[in-house]
């Protein structure tokens, strides 16, 4: 019956990158510089698509065999964690973890960015008080406060950003009262009295004394 | 015009025993002898799309939004787009004679629930009972038969779509809501004036036109958003990923077709294999799970050297 053709929706699709697949497009890559306007036609086979894969391959989608009708969104979450994840950083935004593996509103922390895709040897990085941070799935991000040239600088980062290099914390701050540092922004002089700064600030005034 | 056509052609018909003029012997065809529709199409073969033809659109759920980024860096809102069971329930012929309609149907329904005119209708074409039923026009090259399922893969990752929708309800809104009126002034001895209408007409005509712009249930009229990019396209989980929203809320059906209100050429990525008139598991090319849209073009984070 006509009623078979139509498939599971989940996890029943098992569309296979065949080891032939790969071999036409790496040998058709040389060809893609070279490629111009053409008028669509889809009898002709072209090896090289103007799509582009993702590096990390999930054949199957993530899901936990508790889950037996488990929500698409989940998934898709799931997965571009797991891919946007590079170097361990979601460790960093871990709710219930320790305060001192995690990244809390006061710690100074240190931000590595790539300026561009094309060309990854170009960086900027960013040193501030974490004055808040929006944790949101792959959407994570954080807000750094620093002056700079007298002037207050906020930055928010997107914390699963392909252009994010590496995020450091440089310095933990004591536990705070609060999960957003809003104040500072009315009160400069209090970066300083937060632990992470407060070294940083006599160590300052002290070599500026000397001096 | 067609009416007037049609009548005087019963008409002739009628009196034709009567009269018999040359003007009615030698008549035009009309316009419904004229009509060719797509044939039933027992095999299901893969064609060459041309800029004259118009692939079926597919019925989707919108399952929510998220975030994705190009491979430029820069970050893409994007709709997640499910396709649930969609398949070709029927074959319909128009009065037009380079344009047919195909009936698609999308999720499923349970019998109980369906009701006994629509049972036969599934019954009829041998398909089990769907959530959602539209129909798309197509030319007859793009025609599908009854019973063939619609993917994910039937959308080539760049291209762009419209998606028709219903929009949220909003409920009875006032005017500067619902059609975006100033309103009066805050203050300075404004009496009960802040948010009204206004004037509604002039002592001439001495009346207020249909159609004046008024207070009113506002939203959940169909809307379609028009050359929505599809950023990715993911074979197993049956997803599309549009670029940007789409009207409505979560769970809802949504049409989704290919653009119509662009340039030809615009329509599909550079270079990109259209599958037409479908993605046909057998004879397209097989392809990976996860197909990511190339934006192409400069890098949009490197100042340009003007």
């Amino acid at each position: 019956p006509r009623n078979m053709l139509c498939g599971n929706t989940l996890g029943q699709r098992l569309t296979s990158l065949g080891a032939a697949f790969q071999h036409r497009l790496t040998a058709a890559r040389a060809i893609a510089g070279t490629a111009s306007r053409q008028i669509h036609q889809s009898t002709f086979v072209r090896d090289v698509q103007p799509y582009i894969l993702p590096k990390i391959q999930f054949d199957q989608p993530l899901v936990k065999p508790e889950e037996k009708r488990p929500n698409v969104m989940k998934i898709i979450e799931r997965e571009s964690l797991a891919r946007a994840d590079v170097d361990g950083r979601s460790k960093l935004f871990v709710r219930r973890a320790h305060f001192k593996n995690r990244l809390c509103a006061g710690d100074v922390v240190f931000v590595e960015t790539f300026n561009s895709m094309s060309d990854t040897s170009a960086t900027s990085s960013f040193t501030g008080v974490c004055i808040a941070i929006y944790r949101r799935g792959v959407d994570t991000s954080f807000i750094l406060r620093n002056m700079v040239l007298n002037v207050g600088v906020e930055v928010r980062f997107m914390a699963y950003s392909p252009l994010m290099k590496r995020i450091e914390i440089i310095q933990k701050a004591k536990k705070s009262k609060r999960a957003k540092l809003f104040y500072l922004r009315e009160n400069p002089g209090r970066t300083f009295q937060l632990k992470a700064l407060k070294k940083m600030a006599k160590s300052a005034a002290s070599t500026a004394t000397k001096k | 015009m067609l009416y007037c056509r049609t009548y005087i052609g019963r008409l002739a018909g009628t009196l034709r025993s009567q009269f018999s003029t040359s003007a009615i012997t030698t008549r035009a065809k009309l316009p419904q002898e004229k009509i060719r529709y797509a044939p039933e199409v027992s095999e299901l073969k893969l064609g060459a799309y041309t800029p004259k033809s118009q692939r079926t659109g597919v019925i989707a759920r919108k399952k929510g939004m998220c975030g994705m980024w190009d491979e430029w860096g820069v970050r893409v809102p994007v709709t997640v787009l499910q396709l649930e069971n969609v398949q070709v329930v029927s074959i319909l012929k128009t009065s037009h004679p380079d344009l047919a309609r195909l009936q698609i149907g999308c999720g499923t329904r349970k019998d109980k629930n369906t009701t006994k005119p629509l049972l036969g209708h599934f019954k009829a074409h041998g398909i089990e009972p769907k959530a959602k039923l539209f129909e798309f026009p197509i030319t007859p090259d793009a025609a599908l038969p009854v019973g063939t399922e619609l993917t994910a893969a039937h959308f080539v990752p760049g291209q762009l779509v419209d998606v028709t929708a219903p929009s949220l309800g909003k409920g009875f809104q006032g005017v500067m809501k619902r059609w975006g009126f100033s309103g009066g002034r805050a203050s300075h001895g404004n009496s009960l004036a802040h948010r009204t209408l206004g004037s509604t007409g002039n002592i001439n005509p001495g009346r207020v036109y249909p159609g004046k712009k008024m207070p009113g249930r506002m939203g959940g009229k169909s809307v379609t958003v028009i050359r929505l990019p599809v950023m990715k396209v993911d074979t197993v989980l049956n997803c599309v990923w549009v670029k940007g929203s789409v009207p409505g809320y979560d769970d809802q059906f949504v049409k989704v077709r290919d653009s119509i209100k662009l340039v030809k050429h615009r329509l599909f990525p550079e270079g990109a294999s259209v599958p037409f008139p479908t993605f046909i598991p057998g004879q397209s090319p097989a392809l990976p799970r996860e197909l990511i849209a190339r934006v192409g073009g400069q890098d949009p984070l490197v100042p340009s050297s003007d």
